[in-house]
């Protein structure tokens, strides 16, 4: 009996730590498997199935489940299986770097990321692929020169993912969302002014105290997000002499002199923040927006609670679906532009930027890639007019159809591109396979190769009836005519081909600067009164002198000088 | 005849150290599935905790990511200086971390203690179960929920808390808890006192529990009262688990956990809020210098390492016990 019991005991012990070593183990190997990004080539029928990084909604799990897909399986049997992915991108690209598990073919944000990787031996050189390429060399024929200059050795490994671009291909200019009803109240004015935009605000507080019950909020904005506190600051973007480069960093680019200056001492950079006092000190700056991510400003907006919001406006045509729904069509948004005071009686035209090059939308081929010759074949023929009309306008006879040698969407379209959440994924045009390359560009035929981008079907598809009406009692002709007429392109030629060696003093000075910009626009925003504004601007005055910026700046120009000899060499 | 002895010897010895051998060897094998049983963690450990620390060579070098860290170039101390001296960030960051951390640790372990002496003289074993298990609850709930908990509590704009005092017309302006620097240490220290009551109070509990009954007996003979019993019987007999929960969690006290601090810190209270895992995560991960925050984090290991060193040396030439 005790030896029937010794054993049965041994045998207990050996299963339980078999058990507790399989648990560790399989834990182990199961993380591994998940992290797989080798292709696998089916003998069976030589299809190349590669993996490729997306958004983690996703619906679609490959590329031949979407319409657009299945044509490139026929095409050139080659299969995307979808993995998708959270948090930061740029901490990720930089894990993956540092581990060597990166996939085949992934985006890379900024020239920075971009010069890590070709450092590193991570990605494939494409001279070889450009120089037989049909159709890639044509397409990117501008910006090959500055991808060059941009280039540690002067060598092309990337494309761009957006480029190139036609101005008026949806201009890109996010001011403020409003809500229409507000402006309903007040008369439809045509705001531009902070001035104007402070009186109007504070009339429309007063007007709508609360809002389906629940205090109403003047303006949203999610300065709990990284880039939220850079939004503070926007004014630089909005005039006519300066642009905004999407950064944090301790300059920003001049357009007229073409140049690059500090940040912190331009008059509309401080101006901003003076607005934002103003709107703090008023009440009507959400207080909840230092602690607010994009999706609390979402809640706000989409239920209309927010009178407005500060530069988020692709949140517009989500809230206006969702007010639609819970039959508040009246409260929908619209966009309208802001200058400051100095900027609008300057009467300067505005600087939309039109990008040369895009480095925040990089895409590359990696070293892990099992037949970048195949890949590449791909790519070259998706920068075809017949390839970027596949990538995103569709089938012919589903997505559209043709008419006079030019594109019209189909009815299908007209209905589904803006009711159905999960039309655009099941056809191919949005997520993972943006990836192998977009043009904001017009197709041969003078349509925009995206139909939901070009100016003659963009407000038909996408603006409800409210907004068309708001737009028409404010007299303008389409969502975008303000910009159109008061704007002008500003290229941004080699603005974005300047980045900082990472490892440098210069670097260290701009890393600080970003840090500090942040606490720094807090205290200007959060000032007790307009004399305390000041007080505190002094200071901080005193503290950006004691760190030197200057070097970056100088370094900054010192780069353009030399991109700038560079690119003629490479043209 | 001196040279046969001296051989002699060597033989004893050596027989004696195959002797040791064996007994050892035979010792690890009557316990072998313990060992076995131990071994998952052993790796655990090893791999997760001891093999990362090669990675300090980051410290002293330039470390491009992409490349081998081995094959960085070798720059001393420069990143230790560029902490201490060059950022003005070593100061801020050392007081958040020890000021939110000893305050939490020490009120976190009175309250525990406090509510473990009042839980046990509930009468109703049922109430004590059930009050117990409720205040056990926050400390499964991860941070993003208590966040939100929180934030639905005391937004300023809709917090239920604010809303309230405001319509009581006890307070004229919502209070910015979750903003306001001033209020940001009282806001962690109270959190994680919430957070960690229960945890903390299971520990005095099982110690209230091993307290023999006939000293409680004894009291009650003695014409003892309540107070006085808690006073003179339950209080000194939770002293060394006070102690040894002091002492390990001294080794910590470095330790904020970046996902409360990531949730928690926003552009108005970063001043206040900032400590040593956010500061280590913000520079290594977002600003990608990953040389410099090794160095950083090197800076916590050590000073957790001399801090628990001298705390177990404090406690234990006072009370006599100690961790090691």
């Amino acid at each position: 009996m005790l030896k029937v019991f010794a054993v049965k005991k041994r045998v207990m012990k050996i299963v339980v730590s078999l058990a507790l070593a399989t648990t560790i183990f399989s834990g182990c190997a199961q993380g591994a498997a998940g992290t797989d990004t080798t292709a696998a080539v089916s003998e069976e029928d030589d299809v190349y199935t590669i993996q490729i990084l997306t958004d983690p909604q996703s619906v679609v799990k490959l590329s031949t489940d979407t319409a657009i897909g299945k044509v490139i399986k026929e095409k050139f049997n080659i299969v995307f299986e979808y993995i998708p992915t959270t948090g930061d991108q740029k901490e990720k690209q930089n894990l993956m770097l540092s581990s060597g598990d990166y996939p085949e073919i992934m985006r890379l944000e900024g020239d920075d990321m971009v010069k890590k990787y070709i450092e590193a031996g991570a990605v494939i050189c494409l001279d070889d692929y450009i120089a037989e390429s049909e159709y890639f060399a044509d397409r990117f024929a501008e910006q090959i020169p500055y991808w060059k200059v941009a280039s540690p050795d002067g060598k092309v490994y990337k494309w761009e993912i957006n480029m190139p671009q036609d101005y008026d291909v949806n201009p890109e200019v996010n001011d403020i969302g409003v809500r229409t009803d507000a402006l309903e109240a007040q008369g439809w004015p045509n705001l531009v002014s902070e001035d104007d935009w402070f009186n109007f605000l504070k009339t429309a507080m007063e007007q709508y105290p609360t809002t389906n019950g629940e205090k109403t909020v003047g303006m949203v904005i999610p300065l709990a997000e990284s880039w939220g506190p850079s939004l503070t600051t926007e004014f630089i973007e909005k005039g006519g002499i300066t642009n905004d480069q999407g950064t944090n960093d301790a300059v920003l680019w001049n357009q007229v002199e073409q140049k690059w200056e500090a940040a912190f001492t331009n008059e509309d950079f401080i101006q901003n923040l003076r607005f934002f006092n103003r709107l703090y000190l008023a009440g009507i700056l959400d207080p909840d927006s230092f602690t607010d991510t994009l999706d609390q400003c979402r809640a706000k907006v989409a239920s209309g609670r927010a009178l407005s919001m500060w530069y988020i406006t692709w949140e517009i045509s989500g809230a206006n679906t969702e007010l639609a729904a819970a039959g508040n069509e009246d409260m929908q948004y619209v966009n309208m532009p802001i200058r400051s005071n100095t900027q609008e009686e300057s009467g300067l035209m505005r600087q939309i930027r039109v990008e040369t090059t895009r480095p925040f939308d990089s895409v590359v081929i990696t070293n892990n890639c099992k037949d970048p010759d195949r890949l590449f074949e791909l790519i070259d023929w998706i920068m075809s007019d017949e390839g970027q009309i596949l990538l995103q306008s569709g089938i012919e006879g589903e997505q559209y159809n043709i008419v006079d040698g030019k594109r019209v969407p189909t009815d299908e379209y007209l209905e589904k591109i803006s009711s159905d959440p999960t039309y655009s994924e099941l056809v191919g045009f949005s997520g993972a396979l943006s990836l192998l390359g977009t043009c904001k560009q017009k197709g041969d035929d003078g349509i925009a190769y995206n139909l939901s981008l070009d100016p003659n079907y963009m407000d038909e598809l996408f603006l409800s009836e409210r907004q068309k009406e708001a737009y028409k009692a404010l007299g303008w002709e389409n969502s975008k005519s303000y910009w159109l007429e008061t704007g002008e392109i500003a290229l941004t030629g080699l603005a974005s081909t300047c980045s900082l060696d990472t490892n440098s003093d210069e670097a260290k000075i701009n890393e600080k600067f970003m840090a500090w910009r942040v606490t720094a626009g807090t205290k200007l925003i959060t000032a007790e009164s307009e004399d305390q504004f000041e007080v505190i601007l002094a200071e901080l005055m005193e503290e950006y002198n004691n760190m030197d910026v200057q070097k970056v700046v100088d370094k900054y120009n010192e780069i353009l000088a030399a991109n700038k000899a560079n690119l003629e060499t490479m043209k | 005849m001196q040279e046969q002895q001296e051989q002699d010897v060597l033989v004893s010895i050596s027989i004696f150290r195959k002797a040791d051998r064996a007994k050892i060897l035979r010792k690890i094998y009557n316990q072998r599935y313990l060992y076995i049983m131990l071994l998952p963690a052993m790796i655990c450990i090893s791999v997760f905790s001891y093999l990362p620390i090669f990675g300090w060579v980051m410290a002293v070098t330039d470390y491009q990511v992409g490349k081998s860290m081995w094959k960085a170039p070798f720059v001393g101390l420069k990143h230790f200086k560029e902490f201490f001296l060059d950022s003005g960030d070593a100061i801020g960051v050392i007081r958040n971390t020890l000021v939110m951390n000893v305050s939490s640790l020490v009120l976190g372990l009175f309250f525990a203690l406090v509510f473990a002496i009042l839980l046990k003289e509930v009468k109703s074993k049922y109430l004590q179960k059930s009050v117990q298990s409720l205040t056990f609850l926050p400390y499964f709930m991860s941070w993003v929920i208590l966040y939100a908990v929180v934030y639905s509590l005391f937004s300023v704009s809709s917090g239920a808390i604010n809303e309230t005092l405001m319509a009581l017309n006890i307070i004229s302006e919502p209070i910015n808890l979750l903003g306001d620097p001033k209020l940001s240490w009282a806001l962690i220290i109270g959190v994680n006192i919430w957070n960690s009551l229960g945890y903390n109070s299971v520990i005095f509990i099982s110690s209230i529990a091993g307290i023999p009954n006939e000293e409680y007996e004894a009291a009650v003979i003695d014409g003892a009262g309540r107070w006085a019993k808690i006073r003179y019987i339950t209080i000194p007999h939770m002293i060394p688990t006070l102690m040894v929960l002091l002492i390990m969690n001294t080794g910590w006290l470095l330790n904020s956990g970046l996902d409360q601090f990531f949730i928690f810190t926003n552009t108005l209270n970063i001043e206040t809020m900032e400590v040593f895992d956010y500061y280590i995560y913000r520079y290594g991960m977002k600003l990608f210098d990953y040389s410099y925050a090794t160095a950083v984090s090197m800076i916590k290991t050590g000073v957790s390492i001399v801090l628990l060193i001298i705390v177990n040396k404090v406690v234990k030439k006072n009370s006599g016990r100690g961790l090691f």
